[in-house]
Formats: C-alpha cells, structure tokens, sequence
C-alpha cells in the first residue's frame, strides 16, 4: 500500500485492513472469538481516534501497532496453556477449502499454526507482520518500538524456532 | 562475518529487503554453506505455508456483521440513555435544590457534590494492571516492557494532579460555601452556583486534555493506559475481552451531575429571570456549538452515529 493510496476514511480503512486484523487476530489469539474481539475492538479504537490521527505514520502502520497490542492483550487474558488448534470451523471440512498440493494440506496448515502460536509473542509478531503480511521492515520495527535491526534478529530467531518447532525439536520458548 | 549474519540477511532476502552489497556477500556465502541453503529453501516453502494458512483463516468471515456490531458498540457508547437523565432529577431535587432556599443549603449542597464528584473522578486511580498487562505479554522483551511501565508511570502522575487539582476545588467550593452559610445570603448561594459550573468545567477540561494525550499515545502507536484505565472494569467483570466498553459508574455519575446542575441553572432562570436567562442561554448555546464542533470532527462514516448524549 503506498502512501498516495492510503485509505482515509473509516470504510475504507475497514475494507482495506480487515482480513488482515482478523487474521492477525486469529493467528495470535489462535480462537475464532478472541478474533473477532481484536478485530472489533481494533477498529473501534481506530474509529474513536481516527479523527486524532496526525498521520505521522501510515494508517496501516497505525492500524497494525494498534491490533498488535489489542492481540497480545486478548491472548495475555487467556489462562497460560497449551497452544488452541485453528477452529474447525475456521478450517472447515470442505476438501474444496485446502488446495491439492500435499505440503498445503489442511495438516499442515494446522501445524504451521500450532508451531506458529507456540512462539513467544514478540517472535510470532515480527514473523507474522514481516512474512505473512508482507510489511516492510520499517513499518515492523514502528508497529513493535524495536529498532529496525532487532527486526531482521527476531525475525530469523523466529523462523530458526518455527522450524524447530516444525521438525518437532522445539524447546519451551513459547512460554517465556 | 559470523554465520548469525548469514542468518539476518537470508532473512533479508526473504522479505525482499537486502541492499546490493548484501545480496552479493550472500551469494557468495551460499554455494559454500550446506545449512544455510537449506535453511533458505525451507524458509521459502514455510512462507508460502504461513500464507496459506493466512488465506484459511479468514475464510468465509461476516465482515459486514462485524462493522454493525462495530458501529452499534460506537453509537452505544455516545447515547447517554434516559437512567442517569432520570438520576440527575432525583439529585437535583434531593441536592441541589436547597441551595435556592438557604445559605445552610449551599454548604450541604457543595459538600455532597465534591462528594459525588470525587466519586466519580476517583475511579481512575486505582487501576495501574494494565501496563503491567500488556507489558507481561511482551514477556521477554526488556525494551518494550521498559518502554510500557515508561509510559504507565508517566500517566500515573498526570492522573495524580488532576486529582489533587479536582480535590482542591471541592476544598474551595466547601469553604466558599461554609462562608455563604455564615452569611446567610442568597446570593451566596448564586455565586456558590456558578462555582459550581466552573468547577465544573474545569473538570471537564482536565477530562478533555486528558483524552488529549491519550489520543496522541494513540497516534504514536501506543495504546493508551487511559483506554484501559477507564474502559477496561466492566469488561472484566462480565468475563469477556472486551476491554473498551466504557466505564458505566463513571460516565453515569458524570452525566448525572451534569444534567442536575443543567436542572438547577434552569430553575434559577425560571424563578429569578432576568440576568440568569441570559447565563442560561449562553451555556446552551457554548455546549450547543460544542456538540456540532464534535460532530463534525467526528463524523466518519456512519449514519446513525450521530446520536448524542
């Protein structure tokens, strides 16, 4: 999104970042609900200070930072404990909703999610923001208050740990 | 070079984000690096898989009904309902309106509205989880927990001299009244009325000023303890996350009192006339002028949304 095309409007940042929030709220909060908390609970917050919003950074940016924390707030109310597993409904049982492609099955999309959700939440923020909704490393390190360089260090740290998380050697980081 | 280097630029590489010399100090890094090749296939498939799994979340998901709900929770947080309007009566009769009558009544009149008033300005005191909530959920991450208590400990102590400030003015006011009582002079009671409005407003502007900074935490990204102070009780205690339902006891007593002394200044126009007609009339068309300057700053989107309290 660059900046000529920024949405200004409340519709129109709603149309334009709600899969995004909602995912994000998903995959931190790992709960269908707690989801649909962030989610609304994001743009209401957006809704209530838009009118404030000096735009010193990108809406985007703005919206992130603010759905970030709304998530780990949610996820932090949750009692500690294993990892949710995604919704069955969110998966669904329609063969249709998973591609053919075997390292794509819903199997796996479940395990990337669990092995995702398993991470420390600063870890699974940077990989979520950074890889999955393709942010730039600048908008990242805005969106977290970390400098841009402890961006790119989570970061790896993060996939090192999702792989190990992945091939089953992963250590207890989540509960940190 | 150590091989945690290699690491951040293949991330770098990843995302698209590596500069010229990067990418050639990597490549050559590459061909004489088993692990890290590996590392850059399996990164590159993991990705494909996170966004997959992104696609699969979100699924067939009801925005639309997610906006209503969105925009049902704004307009219910603008409309005032009719029950603190019906409280504001009952404590203008019960409170405000002996001030008319006798000196004696002003004194009681002020102490029961600093009372009500501290009761309702108090609230936000007590609260400081919050930072320590959000701070515990970036646990691990010693900058941004310094950074959250920063911020905590900094809206902590403007919360503490709006405090001290609205408590100094219910002192004022007591004493104001007490010297009014001695006198025995309804016109003690005016003044002591008009103290009243102005403490009012200055309440209203620590408020204001208040929401000030909790809007500029909020452009600069950081969600504000404000919002979580003074929205985040009921929520709790109705067991689910919603953490920005306003605070009800606060916004009720607020708008309680409000309405009542908007009661007592119009019974004073009505039975005094003359000059109070005109202050009434001014302090209608001030708070008129503010709800449009409102409405028009915060007119977003939504039809609908335009109910006030």
């Amino acid at each position: 999104m660059t900046e000529m095309n920024e949405p200004r409007s409340f519709d129109e940042i709603y149309r334009e970042l709600r899969e995004q929030i909602l995912a994000l709220g998903l995959r931190m909060t790992g709960r269908r609900e707690d989801a649909e908390d962030v989610l609304q609970e994001t743009f209401l917050l957006v809704h209530r200070h838009l009118p404030s919003f000096r735009g010193e950074s990108k809406v985007s940016t703005w919206v992130y930072r603010i759905a970030t924390r709304v998530a780990l707030a949610t996820r932090n109310r949750r009692p500690v404990g294993r990892p949710a597993p995604l919704d069955p409904e969110v998966v669904g049982d329609d063969p249709a909703s998973v591609p053919a492609d075997p390292l794509q099955s819903k199997e796996e999309v479940q395990r990337i999610h669990l092995a995702l959700q398993s991470l420390s939440p600063v870890h699974q923020a940077v990989l979520s923001l950074l890889a999955i909704d393709e942010l730039s490393p600048s908008q990242v390190a805005e969106i977290l208050g970390i400098p841009e360089g402890t961006v790119w260090s989570r970061a790896s740290q993060a996939r090192k740990l999702l792989r190990q998380k992945l091939s089953g050697a992963g250590s207890d980081e989540g509960a940190e | 070079m150590n091989h945690e280097t290699f690491e951040i630029l293949l991330e770098k590489r990843l995302n698209g984000a590596e500069t010229a010399d990067e990418a050639l100090q990597l490549d050559a890094h590459l061909p004489s690096c088993d692990p890290c090749r590996l590392e850059l296939d399996s990164s590159r498939n993991q990705e494909a898989l996170l966004r997959q799994e992104c696609a699969l979340l979100v699924g067939d998901f009801d925005f639309n009904a997610a906006q209503q709900a969105i925009q049902n929770r704004v307009a219910r947080e603008k409309s005032s309902g009719v029950a603190p309007k019906i409280f504001g009566l009952l404590v203008s009769l019960t409170i405000f309106w002996p001030v008319a009558e006798t000196a004696g009544g002003l004194a009681y009149s002020c102490i029961a509205f600093a009372l009500i008033a501290t009761f309702a300005f108090w609230e936000y005191s007590s609260r400081v989880r919050p930072q320590r909530l959000l701070a515990s959920a970036m646990a691990g991450d010693e900058e941004l927990i310094g950074a959250f208590e920063q911020h905590g400990q900094e809206v902590k102590k403007e919360r503490r001299g709006e405090q001290i400030a609205a408590l100094l003015g219910a002192l004022v006011l007591v004493a104001m009244a007490v010297q009014q009582a001695s006198s025995g002079e309804l016109g003690g009671a005016i003044v002591g009325l008009l103290l009243l409005h102005l403490v009012w407003v200055i309440l209203s502007a620590a408020f204001a000023r208040q929401n000030r900074q909790r809007n500029d935490l909020l452009d600069r990204g950081v969600i504000s303890w404000n919002d979580y102070l003074l929205w985040s009780a009921p929520s709790r205690a109705a067991g689910r996350s919603s953490n920005l339902e306003p605070s009800r006891r606060r916004l009720f007593a607020l708008r309680s009192l409000q309405f009542a002394l908007y009661l007592m200044l119009l019974y004073l126009a009505v039975d005094r006339g003359g000059v109070w007609i005109w202050a009434v009339a001014a302090v209608v068309l001030v708070r008129i002028t503010k709800r449009i300057s409102d409405y028009r700053r915060n007119k977003l989107m939504t039809p609908g949304d335009d109910r006030d309290e």
